[in-house]
């Protein structure tokens, strides 16, 4: 493997970013103010055992059950897979498939909740805060990518992917960099905002872990210059806590998608991650601020991923704001709770409304990897005419993985996936830049999924 | 009850995301470059008046007649609401001498969406620039009337009385090549620049005015209808080829910036060239597409036999389009292309 580059000495003087990208509107406002507020405990937690990249995890309690919070209810099956802790006290009701994200029915544990008794042990857990400077010593290295995946913690920025494996060290290149990616480019959504604004200190632990378990010698929080209150705390919190490791708060340009991984890794490093390859092979682990949180928490607190912060947001929301969510609650609860939908609402985004799938009811749980639920109203989703491609460029000139969205898009309508492949179909990472763009109003990012449908079936 | 009902049962709305778009529609792109035809209408009317408003009329019937037809005859949808129809009988209009017959105006603006874009499937299919179809249609039919001109305002100060028939600068260039050089015209060439400017000079309706034809390329690179790659390929490319052959023989060959501001190179840089539709996509492949219709168009002019060849360059290179897409395709980041290049 070739030399990689050197990292750049000095990553806060400059405000970094990437070729391409759009400007959506970025509709912030309904919720950044909002401070974190706790859920209210739903009446039943659906816990389905897919909420991760790779395989299922496997229930370990039985129908009525009884489980503590924090409790083991499924383990992993697989070396990519996670376990799933319970955030509730309760009672095992069920193992059974219910809705989810997927759209697909998935076999989920039903815990009821025993409020009173979950309450208290909330109660107990709120003394209990990680320091921004608290003593790694104690740490060994595989000790800690041990406790991140016996915690269950998968990305939590959406990928969901297991986070223990990017913490292993010894990989193929050396880790020489960890980025905490608190860009948040997706439009609506404000939960790592908020998450940094009053957490700063956890998050700066779970990078120094991370750091740590890596071997890596820097550290980097990635924020966009639409957030300048989180720039300014996590630098306060970095200089403040005065550590040994070496961490940098970038400034990245408010664009998106800032926040891809593949565009915020060369912003800060110069370094490109190859098509079909992983930051890794570029020396770079990568984890959402939210992660590194849930990190810092499993490590030194020994808590488990349990809970999350999310944003309800959207105009279709009576009472949009930042939840900190137990994983499992009903999205129907959660969003009834607080006054439920507007009369237009018209369609409910798991995410944001660049890259978020909709879902066409709220008969859903949490997830580990959802970041907030957007939901708009009659007047934002008007459905434009589309007209014919008038071969503009404008796909083309902004594609953050420098594509030819327009070419592949044809290629997938005409049912040719070889013809898409060889236009490089797999290197689309569906940010939906082209599609926001395209004045001819054509759904490109359809079609090019459409067309992976396709070039899969061909390769089988 | 009901909201209660409605709160449980709700059905939303299921696509696939991005869930947001864009503000700029492809009907709006159109209707900015008729804006940015504005300032040179304004000059057509000013200098050339009424026959010249009638040529813009007739083509712009035309073209709209032939693809509201079209669609008919096909059984598709009316396809006049892009705004496409309309832009292509304005340009057409613009690339026709402003004493061409009104009758003929309207079967070039016929054929231009015609047999230029609606047989190719209507827009965004069609391999070649519609207006350069409809164009190369006449002249195939109408060869003399496409190459008589008149002296602008010539309405103006004669009143009633017949237009004056006049050369084109570019006709003036042309003679002076075919004569192996003639100083005196050489030096009245250059007296003219300052006219081609502004537009006084005989030529194409909307084609002599280049302050009018500038300001419209420059509302387009404001609005970002167009990029630089294409305007300015076409004027390097004009440039490469004018300026060594000014240099080597002066004496003939008369100098480039008459070759810039003459005939349709400038309106043709930013107005005619920049057709997305039948351009290459990428930035690198439209700059090329640029430098080529810049050099073939002086091949044209200074080796080749007409005193202009804007229109063939262009047809010429929208036929290697498609090559010029997969030569100039775009690499992926993290596969040779982008920041790693």
């Amino acid at each position: 493997m070739a030399q990689l580059k050197p990292i750049p000495d000095q990553l806060e003087s400059k405000r970094l970013t990437f070729a391409g990208g759009v400007h959506p509107p970025e509709r912030k406002e309904i919720s950044e103010k909002m401070a974190i507020e706790r859920a209210p405990l739903p009446p039943e937690i659906w816990l389905p055992l897919s909420m991760h990249v790779g395989a299922p995890a496997k229930p370990v309690v039985e129908k009525k059950a009884e489980v503590k919070r924090g409790d083991l209810v499924a383990e992993a099956a697989g070396f990519i897979s996670a376990p799933i802790h319970s955030p509730v006290c309760g009672v095992v009701k069920d193992i059974l498939p219910l809705p989810h994200q997927s759209g697909q029915m998935v076999n989920s544990i039903v815990i009821t909740t025993d409020a009173p008794q979950t309450m208290a042990a909330i109660e107990a857990e709120q003394t209990q805060t990680v320091s921004a400077r608290c003593d790694l010593s104690a740490y060994k290295q595989d000790e800690i990518v041990e406790k991140v995946k016996a915690a269950g913690i998968v990305g939590l920025g959406g990928a969901a992917f297991p986070s223990f494996v990017k913490t292993m060290p010894g990989q193929k290149v050396p880790i020489d960099i960890v980025i905490l990616n608190g860009t948040e480019c997706e439009p609506y959504l404000t939960a790592d905002h908020r998450t940094m604004l009053e957490r700063p200190e956890p998050i700066i632990a779970g990078l120094r872990l991370a750091m740590k378990a890596t071997g890596a010698k820097r550290g980097a929080i990635g924020i966009e210059d639409n957030k300048p209150d989180a720039i300014a705390m996590m630098k306060r919190a970095v200089t403040e806590a005065n550590v040994v490791e070496r961490i940098e708060i970038c400034t990245m340009r408010t664009k998106y998608p800032q926040g891809g991984e593949r565009n915020l890794i060369p912003a800060i490093t110069g370094r490109v991650v190859p098509v079909g390859g992983f930051p890794p092979d570029v020396g770079v682990a990568i984890f959402n601020v939210g992660t590194a949180l849930a990190i810092a928490q499993a490590v030194v607190l020994g808590k488990p991923l349990m809970e999350r912060v999310m944003t309800i947001t959207g105009r279709g929301v009576t009472n949009p704001g930042n939840l900190l969510v137990p994983i499992g609650t009903p999205l129907q609860f959660l969003i009834g709770e607080r006054g439920g939908v507007t009369s237009n609402a018209a369609m409910a985004i798991l995410g944001g409304p660049m890259m978020g799938p909709t879902a066409p009811s709220l008969n859903l749980p949490v997830l580990k990897g959802m970041s907030g639920v957007t939901v708009l109203t009659e007047d934002d989703v008007e459905t434009k005419k589309e007209f014919a491609c008038i071969r503009c460029g404008r796909c083309v000139d902004i594609c953050p993985v420098g594509l030819s969205p327009a070419v592949i898009a044809r290629c997938s309508q005409r049912k040719r996936p070889e013809d898409a492949l060889a236009n490089h179909l797999n290197a689309c990472v569906e940010c939906g830049s082209c599609s926001f763009v395209c004045p001819s109003n054509i759904p490109l990012v359809q079609y090019i999924r459409s067309g992976k449908i396709q070039a899969r079936k061909i390769a089988n | 009850m009901a909201l209660e009902e409605k709160k449980q049962m709700q059905l939303f709305r299921v696509k696939s995301s991005p869930h947001v778009g864009g503000s700029l529609t492809t009907p709006r792109v159109m209707i900015d470059v008729l804006i940015a035809l504005a300032p040179a209408t304004v000059a057509a009317l000013v200098l050339f008046q009424g026959p010249a408003a009638l040529v813009m009329i007739s083509c712009i019937a035309g073209a709209v007649a032939a693809e509201a037809f079209a669609n008919k005859l096909m059984g598709r949808p009316n396809s006049l609401g892009d705004w496409s129809a309309v832009l292509t009988g304005l340009i057409l209009a613009f690339c026709l001498p402003p004493n061409f017959p009104f009758y003929f105006a309207f079967l070039g603006g016929a054929a231009s969406t015609g047999i230029g874009k609606m047989v190719f499937g209507g827009l965004g299919a069609n391999i070649f620039n519609p207006a350069m179809m409809g164009r190369a249609f006449l002249t195939a039919c109408f060869g003399t009337m496409m190459t008589s001109w008149i002296e602008p305002q010539t309405l103006l100060v004669v009143g009633g009385v017949e237009a004056v028939t006049q050369a084109t600068p570019l006709g003036i260039a042309k003679e002076i090549l075919k004569a192996g050089g003639d100083a005196e015209k050489v030096r009245s060439l250059a007296a003219l620049m300052p006219k081609m400017f502004v537009g006084t000079t005989a030529g194409s309706i909307g084609e002599t005015s280049g302050v009018a034809i500038l300001l419209g390329g420059a509302w387009m690179l404001f609005r970002r209808t167009i990029t630089w790659h294409i305007p300015a390929g076409v004027l390097l490319g004009a440039l490469l080829f004018g300026v060594p052959a000014w240099l080597i023989s002066p004496e003939t060959v008369v100098n480039p910036l008459i070759h810039l501001l003459g005939g349709a190179m400038l309106f043709g840089a930013f107005i005619i060239a920049t057709d997305p539709v039948t351009c290459p996509l990428s930035p690198k492949g439209r700059f090329f597409f640029g430098v080529g219709v810049g050099l073939l168009t002086m091949l044209i002019r200074i080796v080749g036999g007409y005193p202009e060849g804007f229109m063939y360059a262009i047809l010429l290179m929208n036929a290697i389009t498609p090559f010029m897409d997969r030569w100039t395709a775009s690499r992926p980041l993290g596969q040779g292309g982008g920041a790693d290049a």
